[in-house]
């Protein structure tokens, strides 16, 4: 079982940091770079001679110090010389390995990867301020969700009327699939303002959240299934046979899919966040992330992506081990030759 | 309509119709099914698969996932000191479904009533009350009618602690490794600790008799007890439900289609070919060579003795493809294309075209279901099939 | 009652029955299928709208695409006579519009579709298909990690990619929704990849397998044709019209959004419609019709994709 666990941790690190490696590695790779940072000369220090750029295309040696005015700067670019104002000439930056393993990753763990080029602030502080309000955000939505889809299903499996049952399924359907922004805009024409943080604003923004983007659909159809499954199954029909109670049959078999449901919509709700964000203006990730692609901050981008992709591998992880946990199939069991 | 309740009869099932709903159609799995299990007797239920069998028996006990399921019938319990109990009362008048009448062939829709809530709802309790007095059931299929997730243990002390409201943990233990010896299984912690996946086919029939016996009931199902085992291991599970339902003095089922078995088990023989009970009567009518039978027990008691003989079974005869299975909704006899007597022509070829046959006595509580003018012929169905596979009669 | 019923004897009933698997009302079929011919019709129509007014198809920034051609009708969100929706914020006819507003994501979700079916066939048949080796674990664990990034938060960095990489990021609209695309086209292959690789997986321990191998036909033929061609199509259809529909909601979502995410206020789209008037009431025109727009459309979408899946799948047992 150790072993086991240890499997899915592996797992989850892989993943979190192999998402963080394809996702630098498309930065640095789209035309521009724009995943390189970009470090302005310091002519103080700066000698001719030294590696400089004006872009991330044009790239050679120093060739004069700024003179002039507006004051110009000349780059030799492979026995060429350009001239440009001083003020766009930087230096080449780090190379991918030593920037991705000791910028990013050690600036993680020391606790600082650069300033957001969007807030002006460290990166890290950024995300440190909006996690609260996302992760807040996305779970109360989650458990509300998944709630109301038990409840739900309980009920439509009690109602005998099938025609009844088809009609609640439809509205349901089409009140759901409708996009988060159109749910927003309703709440928001109906007088819930996002002036300031209260409980109503963010309760609004649970609601539109849970409903929306067809979420509550999905994870309703899913556990339906997996109800209507479970209860045909043929324990369970022993157990009430036997008088037993089906409460102890039917969790554990409720439980797996409710984990397993819950675990894939986590990724999907974190993506509506960014909508209801911007909506009711809840300072979180998803309203940061806006900013950051608004203003071309890679970094910032970077780190909350990275942030993200964690917080949807931790989940993954905790729905793993959860298994591990009721399923006792996936456990090594005994050798039996019974 | 007040329900028939035979004499003596512990379960009087009859004009049972089960169907399910396939792609807005309606497959009829069981066309009116007729029942009779005699207090402290066992019946054995024949058919091959697809004829409704299991079906049949789940759902007059509650035990059906099938969309509508039970359509219209009735289903009398007489166990113990309590009154008849018809489970499926008043079904005709709430059900979304009726009998088919003159020309139908399945049965109709009809307006849903209101009262079809109440009536589930009358239904589940009814059930709920049958299995106060003690009902049991082996399902066919072990690995899926264990619980996963829960050890042996568990199961068998919960099945303990429900006959015995009473008992504390040392007793509901006691009970469990009682039952597990009684199963021939080995009655120790480690055994009680074990996983259903862990568990080997045979050990997994046993730990499912053990579960049905520890609720200590009256009356005890066996669907398909034997098959998917190994042969040595079957004889063991036939002796082991022998000695069970004879000590025990149970009444019961025995589902299958393992004629040696049923022969041994069983008092009185019901046989289904595509939903319909094609012949009720005892046990001795398997037996006995005497006996008149319905064509289709002939043709399985051949299949039988082929088996037995070491001889692969090629009697299958032209005309009906051997995938064809489940009920057919057509008008006359379902089986006249591979009924012997209809082939040698010992019957009227019409009739048996447009009508389907209805029960007809042929001996002392023994019916079968046959257009068939002389009884004589049924009687001497082995000697006919003996001509016509060596030519002499038919076409 | 049967549809077929009208139907039953003859010719007609039995292609029916045999290729589209008719045998009662299918709402779903039904819907998604008129939603499909209308969006089709409209971005006709919108094409035709372009080519009348002499717009040229530069996809550059002034003139051509995305610049509406449709004359002004003063005043502004209001009822116009003549015009049964109204004005939208832009002062134009609200009906043609909504149907302008079709090329904002056509096009780009036809890219998206395209990049997410190749991708996603090509990964999930070849993990299905060359089981138990690194090829099969090494793409599983791709696919995870591409699936552990929330869709829209792909798009966004897309986005934001694009803004740092070009220099008038402004103006390349034709090429900031291609590129919006093809990361949601990228973000949606794990989906498709995983369903196709049960399914490829599930053919592939059949036994005609390894009896096509003995007869000598190649692997690619083998998975090219018998599996994919003959079994897989159905899965491909249904997530064609999933991701559809799913793209038509992240282009309005982010058109919605403002300017630098989707498409520009003065360029029309279904998303910046339902949000451009300052209305009094929810049920004016203005707001009422880019809405049913949008949930008709991934509504109708959705439910096709549910039909074919159900109708068209081959159920194994």
């Amino acid at each position: 079982m150790v072993w086991l666990l240890g499997q899915r941790v592996g797992h989850f690190l892989a993943v979190l940091f192999l998402s963080s490696l394809v996702l630098t590695l498309f930065l640095w790779a789209s035309p521009g770079s724009p995943g390189k940072p970009r470090v302005d000369i310091d002519f103080s220090t700066a000698t001719v001679g030294e590696p400089a750029c004006f872009d991330r295309s044009t790239c050679g040696t120093l060739a004069s110090m700024p003179e002039g005015v507006p004051s110009t700067v000349a780059i030799d670019v492979g026995g060429e010389r350009v001239v440009r104002e001083a003020r766009f000439a930087r230096e080449p930056g780090p190379g991918f390995v030593q920037w991705f393993f000791v910028g990013f990753w050690g600036g993680l763990f020391q606790g600082d990867v650069g300033e957001s080029t969007a807030f002006l602030e460290p990166a890290l502080t950024v995300v440190a301020r909006g996690a609260p309000y996302t992760v807040g955000l996305v779970f109360a939505a989650l458990i509300v969700s998944v709630l109301l889809a038990l409840i739900l299903t309980a009920v439509l499996t009690w109602l005998p009327f099938p025609s009844l049952r088809g009609a609640i399924r439809s509205v349901l359907l089409i009140v759901s699939i409708t996009p988060v922004f159109i749910l927003g805009y309703m709440l928001q024409t109906q007088g819930v303002l996002p002036f300031e943080m209260n409980a109503t604003v963010l309760a609004a923004c649970v609601a539109i959240l849970f409903l929306g983007d067809g979420n509550l659909a999905e994870i309703l159809l899913g556990l339906e299934d997996e109800v209507r499954k479970l209860r045909s199954r043929d324990y369970i029909h022993a157990a009430n046979l036997r008088g037993a109670s089906l409460w102890v049959h039917m969790l554990p078999g409720l439980l797996l899919p409710v984990t397993s449901i819950s675990a894939a919509k986590v990724a999907f709700l974190l993506g509506s966040v960014v909508i209801a964000e911007r909506l009711f203006r809840v300072p979180g990730l998803g309203e940061a992330s806006l900013e950051a692609a608004k203003e071309g901050d890679v970094l910032l981008l970077l780190t909350l992506t990275v942030f993200i992709t964690g917080l949807v591998a931790l989940v993954a992880l905790v729905r793993d081990v959860a298994e591990i946990a009721i399923d006792p199939r996936l456990r090594r069991g005994r050798e039996d030759g019974g | 309509m007040t329900a028939e309740v035979a004499d003596g009869a512990i379960l009087t099932a009859r004009d049972v119709w089960v169907g399910v709903e396939v792609g807005g159609a309606l497959k009829p799995i069981v066309q009116g099914g007729r029942l009779t299990v005699p207090r402290g007797g066992i019946l054995g239920l024949v058919g091959e698969s697809g004829s409704g069998k299991t079906q049949f028996v789940r759902n007059i006990m509650g035990l059906s996932s099938l969309e509508p399921g039970l359509m219209s019938g009735s289903a009398v319990y007489a166990l113990g000191d309590q009154p008849p109990l018809d489970v499926l009362e008043n079904i005709d008048a709430y059900s979304p479904f009726r009998p088919p009448t003159g020309d139908e062939l399945i049965p109709q829709r009809q307006r849903i009533g209101w009262g079809w809530p109440l009536w589930r709802r009358r239904f589940r309790k009814r059930l709920a009350a049958l299995r106060e007095l003690g009902v049991g059931f082996i399902f066919q299929n072990p690995t899926g009618a264990l619980n996963p997730y829960l050890r042996v243990g568990q199961q068998l002390g919960e099945a303990v602690a429900v006959a015995r409201p009473n008992a504390n943990k040392a007793e509901i233990r006691e009970g469990a490794l009682h039952w597990l010896s009684e199963v021939h299984l080995k009655s120790s912690d480690a055994t009680l600790a074990l996983y259903p996946h862990e568990l080997s086919g045979g050990m997994a029939q046993r730990v499912m008799i053990a579960l049905a016996l520890a609720a200590e009931p009256k009356f005890l199902v066996a669907d398909e007890p034997t098959t998917g085992l190994d042969s040595h291991i079957r004889r063991e599970i036939v002796g082991l439900l022998h000695r069970i339902l004879r000590e025990g003095e149970l009444s019961g089922i025995v589902i299958s289609h393992d004629l040696p078995m049923i022969a041994r088990l069983c008092d009185r023989l019901a046989v289904m070919f595509r939903g319909k009970v094609v012949e009720e009567g005892p046990i001795a009518a398997l037996g006995d060579p005497e006996s008149p039978n319905h064509p289709y027990t002939r043709e399985l008691k051949e299949r039988a003795e082929d088996l037995a003989k070491g001889r692969h079974s090629m009697r299958r005869e032209a005309g009906e493809s051997p995938d064809a299975t489940g009920a057919v909704a057509a008008a006359g006899c379902v089986y006249r294309s591979r009924c012997l007597v209809h082939k040698v022509g010992m019957v009227d070829r019409t009739k048996c075209a447009t009508e389907g046959p209805s029960l007809v006595e042929v001996a002392d509580n023994h019916r079968v279901s046959c257009h068939v003018e002389e009884i004589d012929v049924l009687r001497d169905l082995a000697l006919v099939s003996a001509e016509y596979r060596a030519g002499e009669i038919g076409d | 009652m049967s549809a077929l019923g009208r139907f039953k004897d003859g010719a007609a009933a039995d292609v029916l029955q045999t290729v589209l698997r008719w045998r009662e009302y299918d709402y779903r079929l039904i819907f998604g299928s008129l939603t499909v011919l209308v969006l089709v019709v409209f971005r006709v129509w919108a094409i035709f709208l372009d080519v009348l007014t002499m717009e040229v198809y530069t996809g550059g920034s002034a003139g051509g695409r995305f610049t509406a051609s449709v004359a002004r009708v003063a005043p502004n969100c209001a009822q116009a006579p003549g015009y049964l929706l109204g004005t939208d914020q832009n002062a134009r006819p609200l009906g043609l519009t909504l149907v302008e507003a079709t090329e904002a994501f056509f096009e780009p979700a036809l890219l998206s579709c395209a990049i997410a079916l190749v991708l996603g066939t090509l990964l999930g048949a070849v993990a299905g298909y060359f089981r138990g080796g690194l090829l099969e674990s090494g793409t599983k664990l791709l696919l995870t990690v591409v699936a552990s990034y929330p869709r829209l938060i792909l798009v966004i960095v897309a986005v934001g990619i694009f803004v740092a990489s070009v220099d008038n990021p402004g103006g390349q609209l034709g090429l900031r929704l291609a590129m919006i695309a093809t990361f949601l086209g990228l973000a949606y292959v794990p989906t498709l990849a995983f369903a196709i690789y049960q399914k490829v997986g599930a053919f592939q321990r059949e036994q005609f397998v390894e009896a096509a191998r003995a007869h000598g036909l190649s692997h690619t033929r083998i998975l090219g044709y018998h599996i994919l061609w003959a079994n897989c199509l159905p899965v491909l259809a249904r997530h064609f019209f999933y991701l559809f529909g799913y793209f038509i909601l992240v282009e309005t979502s982010l058109s919605f959004l403002g300017s630098h995410y989707g498409v520009p206020a003065s360029t029309p789209s279904w998303g910046n419609l339902v949000t451009g008037c300052d209305l009094g009431s929810l049920w004016a025109p203005a707001f009422v019709a880019p809405a049913v727009c949008i949930v008709g459309s991934i509504l109708g979408l959705t439910l096709l994709g549910d039909a074919i899946g159900e109708r068209f799948e081959r159920r194994r047992g």
